[in-house]
């Protein structure tokens, strides 16, 4: 079984695209997070609106993934993510 | 250093004012720092250890008591830097003309003379004339289109210091003021590096207020501005403003990014760590994407930019996702 | 002597020799006797006269056509020819190439093939451009393609550059990531509400301003490099120095090219009519100095005297442009547009069927490598032939005489003069001649500018 969980930007969260990184600094906290590599390009698609689906196969295309592999670390991405507030849940809503 | 905000109103209305946000936000009523309170500020020096009393507003010139401040200002043996835009009363050019030429010091801030008309320049020189050594004139750019040939003829009419203090317009948090975009630096760059030797010649060195960038200059634009003795660097570093109610801002560009009070116990480190803290993630970043991997912000040689243009960079974006979550069944 | 040229520029001769890298003002006495030591090859001596020609004797190899191995100068990607306006000139909505949607896979192949040619060839540096119709009206091809071939040149450690001609009508988060990734925007941008929204409306009509302007502002803020690209016709020709002073004023793009209206039959049915081409030239130039106090860059292309091409545009430049269908051509223009003229300027295909693999036709390398002014030979007298080329191979047809100047060549001409003497720093002198008619018409009708062709009344 699996559940649909929806995840947001946390509303502190300001970021801007640097030469080879996405820089993320909590407005509220002050803290800072440098992201490279495949965390930026998810965060960058992410800021674009991308759906789940949509998404996955973009990052699939993108890292030569299968999207079953994708899909487990972009589901491995935005639970590190949520852990450390850059993204919130936003009400679950569960389906078998 | 710490700034004191005695005025908040100007008698110009200067498109590029970085004050735009602050007055935007500043409850309406108090239109000076009242009297009885500057003793505090002068303490609030001496508790930093600050032997300047940098004045500003608004026109901080335009403060009825403004005579008065400069002597208690004097009285507890502070050198006065006054920021204005020389349009003063009697009463206060007065003040500073009689004052020590080695305890005082106004910069004059000039526009270019078809912004503010003939008769606010005829003011202006009247006030630089009077003030001599004590004064220097300085030139916001706020636009690619300038001129700094008329300050050079100023200077020789007034026999004010002979220098110019630059500054590039930067942004209030918000951009409603005009303001130099990073993206036109180096156009801006090429023109000043062409205008110090000319004013060289003339006798007359340049000063670069904060926010200019190293790359805004070939290196070789650089080496004409050192042998022309001009004064330059490449800084942010936020001065504290203490307004007229009391309140300290990091600076008043980054107005929006909060106040802090001015109790009588804090000093001017404690509260500029404490903005620090607040403000110290972006410095990360610069004004250009590729201050990420630039050896001269690495090295701290260069800052960057402007803090509140850096800030501007950075923007919220409001994304939601709906993704799986596999659990146990 | 044949790429040396000399127009009359009021009672002087300009010597203009570009591929020497030299112009010089001169009397039409010292142009004949320049002209006779060069075609004698007698000693010239010392002095002024003696330093041009020996500058002018020396040997310069004009710039050749490609040849030799196939090796893409640029990738073109067109996601789609469909676009979300109607702009009334455009004939792009009426053509059936609008059905077909660049694939996910198509991008993906075509970039990779394009970084392996690159590879294979040891370039420093690769360049990738997006044409539509509108490209952005299928975001995800561009996603794909920039962040692929990002990873890619970071793999192969060469340089890249993206460019997009887009309309600017996308959404604030775009607008945000083309400013963060795509080096060069090329916005459509026709001027102030009132004649964007007339010549730039979404397909229901209404106007386009408030998307455009809100996102030029964005870019403006950007990093990247933003070009305004002006239509001018007859209505507007005579508000380039207003349109140019509130772009700068509201905005604040890098270079603002003004562009003269290429008429089509939605133009005309529109009432839309090219502009002037005198009225161009003289309010190009207004409009120039005042872009130029404010540090942006005016571009009129074929009057850019940098340039030194025997071709103005990426055709026969060995840029591969990949169609929608997966057909590989030269032109981003409409097929259709370009069969009408009777020309053919595809290059090859690529088999989706064959994982993508790309097959480029080495006849039609060759025969789209010949469309190049050396084969113009109505350009072969003209001063500017190494800077426009000769234009457009679809859409400027040249003349049968020479001196039988259209309107392209006449602003192209006259910009280019400009231009030339503004280098010089004679903008007094360009001046005078700008408002001297009669002299203005002696330099733009010249039928030949080469210095040998010139007579006894120079």
């Amino acid at each position: 079984m699996s559940t649909a969980a929806r995840v947001r930007c946390a509303p502190g969260i300001v970021w801007v695209k640097d030469t080879g990184r996405a820089l993320l600094v909590d407005g509220e906290t002050g803290r800072l997070w440098a992201l490279q590599d495949a965390d930026a390009l998810t965060w960058e698609l992410l800021s674009m609106g991308y759906k789940y689906t949509d998404l996955v196969r973009m990052l699939a295309l993108l890292l030569t993934l299968s999207e079953d592999e994708t899909s487990a670390v972009l589901d491995d991405t935005l639970a590190r993510w949520q852990a450390a507030g850059i993204v919130l849940a936003a009400g679950d809503s569960a389906h078998g | 250093m710490a700034n004191l905000s005695i005025s908040t109103i100007c008698s110009l209305n200067c498109p590029y004012c970085f004050t735009a946000d602050y007055l935007d936000d500043v409850p309406d009523g108090r239109r000076f720092m009242p009297l009885d309170e500057f003793d505090a500020r002068l303490d609030f020096l001496d508790r930093s250890g600050i032997d300047e009393a940098r004045l500003l507003g608004g026109e901080p010139t335009l403060h009825p008591d403004f005579p008065a401040l400069v002597a208690r200002a004097l009285d507890r043996d502070k050198r006065i830097v006054v920021f204005s835009n020389g349009l003063m009363p009697n009463a206060s050019l007065n003040s500073l003309a009689d004052a020590p030429a080695d305890r005082c010091f106004v910069l004059m801030n000039i526009n270019a003379p078809a912004d503010n008309g003939s008769a606010v320049i005829t003011r202006q020189i009247e006030a630089l004339r009077r003030l001599g050594e004590r004064a220097m004139p300085g030139f916001n750019i706020y636009r690619p289109d300038f001129d700094l040939g008329f300050l050079l003829d100023l200077i020789e009419q007034t026999d004010c210091k002979p220098s110019i203090r630059l500054g590039i317009a930067q942004p209030c948090l918000s951009g409603d003021n005009r303001y130099i975009h990073p993206k036109q630096y180096r156009f801006i760059g090429q023109q000043i590096a062409a205008f110090t030797p000319i004013a060289a010649a003339r006798g007359v060195t340049l000063e670069f207020d904060c926010g200019f960038v190293r790359c805004m200059f070939t290196d070789q634009e650089i080496q004409t501005l050192h042998d022309a003795n001009a004064n330059v660097g490449w800084r942010c570093n936020p001065i504290l403003d203490v307004d007229v109610y009391g309140q300290v801002i990091q600076c008043y560009p980054l107005s929006r990014l909060g106040s802090l009070p001015l109790t009588p116990d804090i000093d001017a480190p404690a509260l500029r760590k404490t903005f620090e803290a607040r403000t110290g993630a972006y410095r990360h970043a610069g004004i250009y994407p590729e201050c990420a991997i630039c050896p001269f912000k690495a090295s701290g040689e260069c800052s960057g930019g402007c803090l509140a243009a850096t800030i501007r960079r950075f923007r919220h974006s409001p994304f939601e996702l709906v993704f799986r979550q596999e659990s146990a069944p | 002597m044949r790429n040396i040229f000399a127009v009359p520029i009021r009672d002087q001769i300009l010597i203009y020799a570009p591929l020497h890298n030299l112009a010089a003002l001169v009397s039409p006495t010292l142009a004949l006797r320049l002209r006779d030591l060069l075609a004698s090859g007698e000693p010239a001596g010392d002095g002024p006269l003696g330093e041009l020609v020996d500058l002018l004797r020396d040997e310069v190899t004009e710039p050749a056509p490609l040849q030799g191995e196939f090796v893409p100068s640029a990738l073109g990607l067109l996601p789609t020819r469909g676009c979300n306006l109607a702009c009334r000139y455009c004939g792009f909505i009426a053509s059936e190439e609008t059905q077909f949607v660049m694939s996910l896979e198509m991008a993906r192949d075509a970039v990779n093939w394009y970084m392996d040619q690159v590879q294979r060839s040891g370039a420093p540096h690769a360049e990738i451009h997006f044409f539509g119709g509108e490209p952005f009206c299928v975001e995800a091809v561009i996603d794909l393609a920039v962040h692929l071939a990002q990873r890619r040149a970071a793999e192969i450690g060469c340089t890249l550059r993206f460019e997009v001609a887009t309309n600017g009508t996308f959404s604030e988060a775009r607008c945000y990531w083309t400013a963060d990734n795509l080096d060069t925007v090329v916005l459509s941008f026709d001027g102030p509400a009132d004649v964007q929204n007339l010549h730039r409306p979404y397909k229901d009509g209404s106007g386009s301003f408030d998307a455009i302007a809100r996102n030029a502002r964005i870019l403006s803020e950007g990093a990247n490099s933003v070009y305004f690209r002006a239509c001018i016709t007859e209505a507007t020709v005579g508000r380039m120095p207003e349109i140019a002073t509130w772009f700068c004023q509201e905005f604040r793009p890098d270079a603002v090219s003004f562009e003269p209206l290429q008429p089509t039959p939605w133009s005309d049915n529109a009432g839309l009519v090219p502009p002037d081409p005198w009225a161009f030239a003289h309010n190009f130039i207004a409009a120039a100095q005042i872009l130029e106090a404010h540090g942006v860059r005016p571009v009129y292309a074929p009057a850019e005297i940098g340039a030194r091409q025997v071709t103005f545009c990426p055709v026969g430049k060995d840029f591969v442009i990949v169609a929608p269908d997966g057909v590989l051509t030269a032109c981003y223009l409409l097929r259709g547009e370009w069969e009408a003229r009777g020309l053919d300027l595809r290059l090859g295909r690529m088999n989706t069927d064959q994982n993508g693999a790309v097959q480029i036709d080495p006849e039609a390398v060759e025969s789209i490598r010949g469309f190049n002014v050396h084969n113009k030979l109505f350009c072969a007298g003209c001063f500017a032939r190494w800077h426009c080329a000769g234009g457009c191979h679809v859409n400027h047809i040249l003349g049968s005489q020479p001196g039988d100047y259209d309107r392209l060549c006449i602003q192209a001409r006259i910009i280019a003069l400009y231009n030339i003497l503004h280098a010089m720093h004679h903008d007094e002198l360009a001046h005078t001649w700008l408002q001297d008619h009669a002299a203005l018409a002696r330099s733009v009708w010249q039928a030949s500018d080469r210095l040998a062709d010139r007579d006894g009344t120079l």
